[in-house]
């Protein structure tokens, strides 16, 4: 019994001990779903770098949204950079700073988004700080060394550094806000006095000395500014000799006097740094319905850079080095010649569209024989479906007598074939012009009749500008009828080609469209349902725009040699 | 009594049958199915599959990692002027044409170099034993074997030169866990010194033919080795050297450039077919083993197609007869003129393109004509400028090379005749991956004398929104080599970042 009795006693105090050695492990429960720190804590972590910047936000009491979920991008001032900052507005240490000082330096160094160095361009960051103002990014590149600038103020020093809410770079000094409007950097800078003067005679000066806070189209104003020596390179020594040249009415603050649109001309909306400048083709002005266009050729950032009636007309440069100056309100850029709104007559644009620059690439075919362009291979036309391509044709048969002997073959219809196809116009004038669609009718199956076809193959097709639908429709498959060129025009036909026999050759008026800017505009082609499976047959040739007070709707007449007919 | 006898008898009766009858599988800790080190390098059998097993590391693709191919098209490439993005390309391929890459972008990932690099090693550390093991197994025969695996190595390392600049070197084999150590970069030039150090040993042992003209293409011969040699040279700036390398070539006989007066055959012979009396060492695509350019360079999806300026200012076009008189290399041999797409892998000949199942076109590493432009190169780099240009001659005549395209340097015009020569291997080689190395030996060499050269380069290649930040990036040297791949990063925490990529 007592032998019993120890036995188990010893067992009951191993089962014990046992359980002790189990149950003193206590089960480690993973409460978070990382590990990984937010902004403020890994702040925190590496005092060894950043115990300045630290003191700065617990100052400005941000330290609590900054350890937060979120998704935030923070530039962060090492503490050397810190102490750079504290010596140029000549404090001794961070307690000196007050909260606001502390709350904008925190809020201009936060974005809200994870933004890597890889989003990094020659501009603009997409989104603008906490602060309200946007960084510049760029690369600095010394004794062979690149880094990534911020704002051309600080180095980025160790970038991409990620957290549990977001992205820290760290950078060797702290940003500093512009400070100065539009008009005040003008002010502090004596090569654009001629055109500050401008400016303040023209009351721009005052709207760009403040920040519009009620409009937001104009939140941000980018000007180009000219410099003294460009004005004086183009003859123009004062603002006497400038007033003089330009204001016609005697009132530059009449925006109908020169000297207004001359300013006017000169500023654009939106912050707009020479990365954005360029990657836009154009631009509009404050002047209503004129745009600034705008080009990069090689490393130089040109404007109005065009061709017009087939003479070339040389771009403005800027001055990259003088140029991206970010102020309160926008952003200034220095032109480094004279330039204004030209006054330009509406002119007729007859489009051969069976000429553009890949076709041209391919001597072998232009103007020799067909070739097709796979989807997406041409700059100026698109279409809606990938599988489809885009014919260029060439065609010497007696019953087309095209320009050139050359047209697209466009097949459309509501199924497999084009649904829609964009073409992007050359420079137009701005005014009001009678637009023709001129095209050799065909059709698929049954025959060509003046009216709409009852049988066979059908394809209307609505045309549209700048995604305004025409008056009228025009289809494929309906050729011109004969009669006298004016009893035509009044029908809304015109004989386009030389070759006076062929009724194939159509010339189609679509409607009066208004050209809202100087500027390349785009022309839209939407089968109609109508056209069911549609047609294989659409050959389409040119598109004309004639200014609507011109002599002549229907001259000249277009030869397949190239020739043009005056009669 | 008796009964529990019986008992205790049965139940270790019943024991000992249970561990004589199956002991044998529960006691082997070998695995089933494969074989160990121990077991193997033991015939001379297992030697040649070994070495087998490098060239079939060329080809491969390691766990979803890009084929080395690729690699090499990629890096020699996408910093070149010759490629443009398409919709379909990914933002990772994006990133490196706009002089943006991040240690995370996959295209710096070197583990299927050095996957092949291991294998190499393995045959060179282990091959040596089964000289005691296979009584057939001869001195000769195992020098051959070390030979190609340290040719392939060389290759291997100067792929990662030039693209990564200071690189890991290792240089004994990993089998297992425990030989897995971290391992710091090594300096270029050590790199370097190695690699010349490997071919000069596998010259005198590397074979001049397999006696088949698959195995003379596709396995390594002393031609490789010579090739190689000279490549490296002229990296290193030593002329001389690369200039005895190429002669051994030239002297050999056994190579000659494919005739160019049917542009149809040409291309057949040497990029449709492959294997050509051209080749000098191609990787041996086929029906089994497909290369990855269709999706890359030839699907409706493809990532990358030619730049337009590739056509019009490179080869240019005869305005008169654009149809009879062109350059063979340009329209229907690098590029289809219509949709721009990269031919060299699309087609079996100047117009038929190749089906998906038909992606199998063999990726050349070295031709005859890259020889005898090498030699140009360090020709005129020693002022022999008249030889150079003479070599230039032998190689625009074959391929109709365009009057417009010709420079007429004078013989004394040493940055004339490079520029001559860069262009010249540019239309020679376009798409051959050697674009980006050629624009950085140029620019690298006597100490960066000229930069403007890829400087040049960059200010056409980048989006315009990036330009000048590119441009700002590209004058730092370090960013002319790749960033190290963060995961290999983590794991090996004695590797420092390329000072560029902070």
């Amino acid at each position: 019994m007592n032998k019993t009795f120890k036995r188990l006693a010893v067992f009951g105090i191993g089962i014990v001990g046992f359980a002790y050695f189990i149950g003193c492990k206590k089960v480690e429960i993973v409460k978070a779903t990382t590990t990984d720190v937010n902004i403020y804590d890994y702040l925190k972590q590496h005092p060894d770098s950043f115990s300045e910047l630290v003191k700065i936000i617990d100052k400005s009491g941000y330290a609590g949204f900054l350890n937060a979920y979120g998704s935030y991008t923070m530039f962060a001032p090492t503490n050397s950079g810190v102490k750079l900052y504290l010596g140029e507005i000549s404090k001794t240490s961070v307690d000196q700073l007050t909260e606001d000082q502390s709350k904008t330096i925190v809020k201009f160094h936060l974005l809200q988004d994870t933004l890597t160095t890889a989003s990094f361009k020659d501009g603009k960051l997409p989104l603008v700080t906490m602060y309200g103002q946007y960084l510049v990014t760029g690369v600095n590149n010394d004794k062979g060394v690149s880094n990534f600038s911020i704002n051309r103020q600080a180095l980025v020093s160790q970038g991409n550094l990620k957290t549990g809410n977001g992205y820290i770079h760290a950078i060797d000094n702290v940003l500093k806000p512009a400070t100065k409007s539009l008009s005040q950097l003008m002010d502090a800078d004596p090569k654009f006095s001629i055109f500050r003067d401008a400016m303040i005679a023209t009351g721009f000066y005052d709207t760009l000395n403040t920040v519009n806070t009620t409009n937001p189209s104009r939140r941000w104003l980018t000007v180009f500014a000219e410099t003294n020596k460009a004005l004086q390179d183009s003859g123009i020594t004062s603002f006497t000799a400038l007033k003089q040249k330009y204001s016609t009415k005697g009132n530059p603050k009449d925006p109908e006097d020169s000297l207004h649109i001359y300013v006017a001309y000169h500023i654009t909306t939106d912050a707009k740094y020479l990365a954005d400048i360029i990657s836009a083709p154009s631009h509009p002005t404050l002047q209503p319905l004129e745009v600034i266009t705008s080009k990069l050729d090689n490393q130089a950032v040109l404007l109005n850079d065009i061709d017009f009636n087939a003479v070339h007309e040389n771009g403005i440069p800027l001055d990259r080095l003088a140029s991206d100056i970010s102020a309160t309100n926008g952003v200034l850029h220095t032109a480094t010649a004279h330039f204004r709104a030209k006054v330009r007559v509406p002119a007729p644009v007859y489009w051969d569209l069976a000429d553009f620059q890949e076709i041209r690439n391919q001597p072998a075919s232009f103007r020799k024989k067909s070739l097709d362009f796979a989807y997406g291979t041409l700059k100026d036309i698109t279409w809606d479906n990938p599988a489809n391509t885009m014919s260029y044709t060439y065609n010497t048969a007696s019953n087309f007598t095209c320009y050139y002997n050359d047209y697209l073959t466009v097949p459309m219809g509501t199924t497999s074939r084009h649904h829609w196809i964009e073409f992007r116009t050359p420079l137009l004038v701005k005014g009001r012009y009678w637009l023709w669609i001129c095209y050799r009718a065909g059709k698929g199956s049954g025959s060509l009749t003046t009216t709409y076809p009852t049988s066979g193959s059908n394809c209307p097709v609505q045309v549209s500008f700048d995604g305004v639908p025409t008056e009228r429709p025009f289809n494929f498959c309906i050729q011109r009828p004969n009669g006298a060129d004016g009893e035509l025009q009044a029908l809304g036909w015109k004989r386009y080609t030389v070759d006076s026999t062929q009724q194939f050759m159509s010339g189609r008026f679509v409607g009066i469209v208004d050209v809202p800017t100087t500027d390349r505009h785009i022309v839209r082609f939407d089968v109609l349902p109508a056209a069911g499976t549609g047609n294989p047959s659409n050959w389409v040739d040119m598109i004309h725009f004639i200014p609507s007070d011109w002599p002549s709707q229907y001259l000249p007449r277009f030869g397949r040699d190239g020739s043009l007919q005056y009669y | 009594m008796f009964k529990k006898l019986f008992l205790r008898l049965t139940i270790v009766a019943a024991l000992v049958s249970t561990c004589f009858s199956s002991c044998k599988k529960w006691l082997d800790l070998k695995p089933q199915d494969g074989i160990t080190g121990a077991e193997f390098w033991k015939t001379k059998e297992q030697v040649q599959s070994a070495v087998t097993g490098c060239y079939a590391g060329l080809l491969a693709s390691p766990n979803g990692s890009r084929p080395l191919a690729e690699f090499a098209f990629l890096w020699g490439e996408l910093r070149g002027d010759m490629v443009s993005a398409t919709t379909g390309t990914f933002a990772e391929e994006n990133d490196v044409i706009s002089v943006n890459i991040l240690p995370t972008n996959s295209i710096a990932n070197w583990r299927t170099i050095y996957q092949v690099i291991n294998y190499c090693n393995t045959v060179i550390d282990n091959a040596p034993k089964v000289l005691g093991a296979d009584a057939t197994f001869t001195q000769d025969a195992l020098k051959k074997y070390i030979a190609e695996a340290k040719t392939l190595r060389a290759l291997m390392y100067f792929y990662l030169v030039r693209t990564f600049g200071d690189v890991p070197l290792k240089l004994k084999s990993s089998s297992s866990d425990q030989d897995i150590e971290p391992i710091a970069k090594s300096s270029q030039q050590l790199v370097l010194d190695q690699i010349i150090k490997d071919l000069n040993e596998a010259e005198p042992d590397a074979v001049t033919s397999y006696g088949s003209q698959a195995s003379d293409k596709g396995r390594v011969t002393v031609y490789l080795v010579n090739a190689l040699q000279a490549d490296v040279y002229l990296w290193m700036d030593k002329y001389n050297e690369c200039i005895t390398a190429c002669n051994k070539v030239i002297n050999s006989n056994k190579f000659g450039l494919i005739d160019g007066s049917s542009p149809d055959v040409w291309f057949n012979t040497l990029y449709g077919v492959g294997n050509s009396n051209e080749g000098i060492f191609e990787l041996q695509f086929d029906k089994q083993a497909l290369n990855s350019f269709y999706e890359l360079l030839q699907s409706p999806r493809r990532h990358l197609v030619a730049t337009p300026s590739v056509l019009d200012e490179l080869y240019t076009v005869d305005p008169v007869d654009p149809v009879a008189n062109k350059d063979i290399r340009a329209d229907g041999g690098s590029v289809r003129s219509t949709d721009g797409m990269i031919w060299k892998y699309a087609g079996w000949n100047t117009t038929s393109a190749r089906a998906t199942a038909e992606s199998y076109a063999h990726w050349i590493v070295y031709r005859y004509a890259d020889i005898l432009l090498m030699k140009a190169e360090a020709l005129n780099e020693t002022g022999n400028g008249q030889g150079a240009l003479d070599l230039i001659t032998q190689v625009r005549n074959r391929a109709r090379a365009l009057p417009s395209t010709s420079a007429n340097p004078s013989p004394s015009d040493r940055f004339g005749i490079e520029d001559f020569i860069l262009l010249e291997r540019a239309r020679e080689f376009a798409y051959e991956g050697k674009r980006w190395f050629d624009l950085l030996r140029f620019s690298k060499r006597n100490n960066y004398e000229r930069l403007q050269i890829i400087l040049d380069v960059v200010s056409k290649t980048v989006p315009p929104d990036r330009q000048q930040s590119a441009i700002a990036k590209i004058k730092d040297k370090n960013s002319h080599y790749l960033p190290v791949y963060f995961y290999e990063l983590q794991t090996d925490k004695l590797l420092v970042q390329n000072p560029f990529y902070k």
